[in-house]
């Protein structure tokens, strides 16, 4: 049902919202309903652009602890309220936006730090936490979660558990789905759960990996334990520039596979090179911008440095040297922030996709073909998130504005049929839809095609925890 | 309603990246105060989609002007910027709450400050603190001491206030009081016992369209007179065995940079130590005083305990701030064992 302002049993609901979480912390009027309608999807932002408002939701909330959060969750699953749970508001999928109205559940004041243990090295938080203060917390006690996303400073733990992301430093500390070691975590039905208190385990499948990336549709988490780090003696960075994406991403997975453990490699394709470092670096190259770094012990370093330079001269037509590469990593946020960040006129969607090294390269060039037959569209892609087996391509369409129609739906129309023509590209050469933005709305169309008979399994658990669909509903296909 | 600053508006509308760093939002955690969001909100009352409702009209005010928004932007965007044009578009439809009106009123209706010739203006600070008045006269007496010929304005300036409140006109015309005050002087330094006072001298003219004061005037903070002072051997700080620390203000860090002096000051003072107080390490300083562009009491007592924290965090006894501003709201929060001075009370314990 919906919450309605003229409604007696609306205040009935109300009142019962007002009594868990205080009058203070609910909210009905405008602008707080109007700041929870958008997130960083284009859909929404084209929308709000030609003057539209995209559904809000009918009330807000900002519970200050788990039990709250549960009371919430109770009084939706009694009225059959739908309830979206947002944490920074920060994805591009759309995960996070109210569609079908009903409670909007903002995590935001859950954000205390509630345990670091200097001993097993981790750290529980409250999973409205927004991430950087998480970090800067861990940093006055010299640990570190080593996880660095673009959005580290306005999105939330519970955030990137809820949508599987990662950080810039993935390749060597792994993504949040790797960084977990339990949850806290509130059921459609309003009971509290605990996953298991360590990561690895043989006591039945892994609970921590059925709600980590069930984007808000199986449950609401609360509270998160994750493994943190000393910080590094040392990290060194270097650069080279290719003439070609297949000797970059040759010299990539040689990287890799033998086994060096970068914390970071990132390489750009050619029209990212344009596009965006020479823009956001000043570097005025052209070729492909490869930048990898290490951190540890200096010695170690230094020896795993040299080999992947080895690795790189074998093909590089030119060392850009290590102040390339250490500019790279001090500008690692300037990518983020407009005007270096596409934006409306525009219209852009990063599609965000993985797959193992035999079939990546081909992935590529048969997005970029696919993307590139739309008229006014151009494709970019970097690479940046590398694993033994294969790595992540964050592959970008962007649209000129002269292209996108004014009207806000021919322009989402439009939007989605390049996404879609892209994505099946990539699904039917092996690729997988998404690596670390998550699914939302943008694909969860998709989620059946990506899946096949498989997608049963996510169907029936969502059947069984949320019979009655309050959770986050249409997200994920479910 | 049309808000001005259309171009950073609809920037800032969908990017997230200052979130972290909003002094609002960091003791209200809520999301409608965000620089994205009201970006959000006033992009669509730019569009005839949204109207300036009551909750939207508070957010436009509780904004501090504490400008991290503009200093954490790689891009360049102030959106500080767009809080005034909010402000100023309010006005112009009548929208601006009571209290905020009266507060307009009360700062525009006061006595405008008067220079009499002197080689040193000395411009108090615009503010209604007790300390105020006696940061003034403290400060007269060390440039005094120090053989300066000097003299204070009659009255402090609501310039920047009624700036950043939105009152654009009122604005205008104090700022052009002022400088004509000053002008008739014949000072060559002005000595501004408000950061805001420096921003103001320094900056306000091209955004008001006011012609500034003559190059061969000299617009000074109070802080980086004493230091001055100190280095010129004009002042020699007396012995303090103390643990000091200090408080960075709005102005100083984000609108001036101007920060070294205090500490600078500080470390001059023999047997003192200093800790510098550090906001999750060293990354950033909160706001804590932000009074002046802020109109709930309660979200700046919330800044002011924020800051507090972590000002007792560096495990000093004596906070040292630039303003009596500040210190007033800092002192507010603190505990006995914790005392709060303006550096003019530091300074004149030197000396008086």
């Amino acid at each position: 049902m919906q919450i309605k302002n003229d409604s007696f049993f609306s205040t009935m609901i109300l009142t019962e919202l007002e009594d868990i979480v205080g009058r203070d912390n609910m909210h009905l009027a405008s602008a707080e309903k109007l700041s929870h309608a958008v997130d960083y999807y284009w859909g929404p932002r084209v929308w709000v652009d030609r003057g539209k408002i995209p559904e809000q939701p009918d009330v807000v909330v900002y519970p200050q602890d788990t039990r709250q959060v549960s009371e919430i969750v109770k009084v939706a699953a009694q009225h059959r309220i739908p309830v979206t749970p947002w944490g920074g508001g920060a994805g591009s999928q759309g995960g996070a936006l109210p569609v079908h109205g009903g409670i909007l559940v903002d995590m935001k004041k859950m954000c205390k730090v509630t345990e670091v243990n200097a001993l097993a090295y981790t750290a529980t938080a409250e999973a409205g936490i927004i991430h950087q203060d998480f970090e800067w917390a861990l940093n006055e006690q010299g640990f570190s979660t080593m996880h660095f996303p673009a959005s580290i400073g306005c999105s939330t733990l519970g955030g990137f558990l809820a949508h599987r992301g990662t950080g810039v430093l993935s390749t060597k500390y792994g993504k949040i789905e790797d960084l977990v070691i339990n949850l806290e975590v509130v059921l459609p039905n309003g009971d509290i759960i605990n996953t298991l208190p360590v990561p690895r385990n043989a006591s039945g499948p892994d609970l921590n990996q059925v709600f980590v990336g069930s984007e808000g549709t199986l449950g609401i988490i609360t509270k998160a334990t994750v493994k943190i780090f000393d910080q590094p003696q040392c990290r060194k960075y270097w650069a080279y520039l290719f003439g070609n994406m297949h000797d970059a991403l040759d010299a990539g997975r040689k990287i890799m596979t033998r086994r060096l453990q970068p914390c970071v490699i990132r390489l750009y394709d050619e029209a990212e090179t344009v596009h965006q470092i020479h823009r956001v670096l000043g570097i005025e190259k052209d070729g492909a911008y490869l930048v990898f770094g290490f951190d540890g012990y200096e010695d170690i370093v230094d020896f795993q440095l040299r080999h992947a330079r080895d690795i790189c001269e074998e093909t590089a037509i030119e060392d850009l040297g290590s102040e390339c590469g250490q500019k790279w990593w001090d500008s690692r946020y300037k990518f983020f922030y407009p005007p270096y960040i596409m934006d409306l006129p525009e219209a852009f969607g990063t599609m965000d996709t993985v797959a193992t090294y035999d079939k990546v390269e081909e992935i590529y060039v048969g997005m970029k073909a696919a993307a590139e037959q739309f008229p006014g569209t151009k494709f970019i892609a970097h690479f940046s998130h590398w694993y033994e087996w294969g790595c992540m391509m964050y592959d970008r369409f962007i649209v000129d504005p002269a292209y996108v129609p004014e009207d806000p739906a021919e322009a989402m129309a439009m939007y989605n049929k390049i996404w879609y023509t892209c994505i099946r590209v990539a699904m039917e050469k092996g690729g997988v839809l998404n690596e670390h933005h998550g699914v939302g709305i943008k694909m969860g169309y998709l989620m059946r095609e990506q899946y096949g008979s498989a997608f049963q399994v996510i169907q029936k658990l969502k059947d069984a925890l949320d019979p009655h669909r309050i959770m986050n509903a249409d997200k994920m296909g479910l | 309603m049309r808000i001005r600053q259309e171009k950073t508006i609809d920037r800032c509308r969908f990017c997230f990246m200052c979130r972290h760093v909003c002094s609002v939002a960091r003791v209200t955690h809520e999301e409608s105060v965000t620089p994205r969001s009201q970006g959000l909100v006033m992009s669509l009352i730019n569009r005839d989609a949204a109207t300036p409702e009551p909750d939207v009209i508070k957010n436009i005010y509780d904004c501090t002007q504490c400008r991290w928004c503009r200093e954490w932007c790689e891009g360049g965007w102030d959106f500080s910027a767009c809080i005034v044009a909010a402000r100023e578009a309010l006005r112009e439809e009548n929208l601006v709450p009571a209290a905020v009106r009266d507060r307009i009123d009360r700062l525009a209706g006061q006595p405008r400050p008067e220079a009499q010739q002197t080689e040193t203006l000395i411009l108090a600070e615009p503010t209604w603190v007790d300390g105020a008045a006696a940061q003034t006269g403290q400060a007269e007496a060390i440039l005094s001491r120090a053989g300066i010929a000097c003299a204070a304005a009659t009255a402090p300036s609501p310039v920047f206030a009624l700036y950043a409140l939105g009152a654009r006109a009122e604005a205008t015309a104090s700022l052009s009081h002022l400088i004509s005050a000053i002008r008739d002087s014949g000072c060559r330094t002005v000595v501004a016992l408000s950061p805001a006072d420096v921003f103001a001298l320094r900056e306000l003219p091209a955004i008001l369209d006011v012609t500034a004061l003559p190059e061969s005037m000299t617009v000074i903070s109070w802080a980086d007179q004493v230091q001055t002072l100190i280095q010129s051997k004009r002042l020699a700080p007396k012995p303090v065995a103390a643990a000091f620390t200090w408080h960075d203000d709005d102005f100083s860090a984000r609108y001036t940079h101007e920060t070294a002096a205090l500490p600078a000051i500080l470390k001059l003072i023999p047997e003192a130590t200093v800790a510098d107080p550090t906001w999750k390490g060293n990354h950033a300083r909160s706001s804590g005083g932000a009074s002046c562009g802020c109109s709930d009491p309660a979200i700046i007592a919330k800044l002011a305990g924020q800051r507090l924290f972590e000002l007792q965090a560096t495990g000093a006894k004596r906070i040292i701030t630039a303003t009596a501003d500040d210190a007033a709201l800092l002192a507010g929060s603190a505990p006995a064992s914790v005392s709060v001075e303006t550096l003019s009370e530091l300074a004149a314990s030197w000396i008086l």
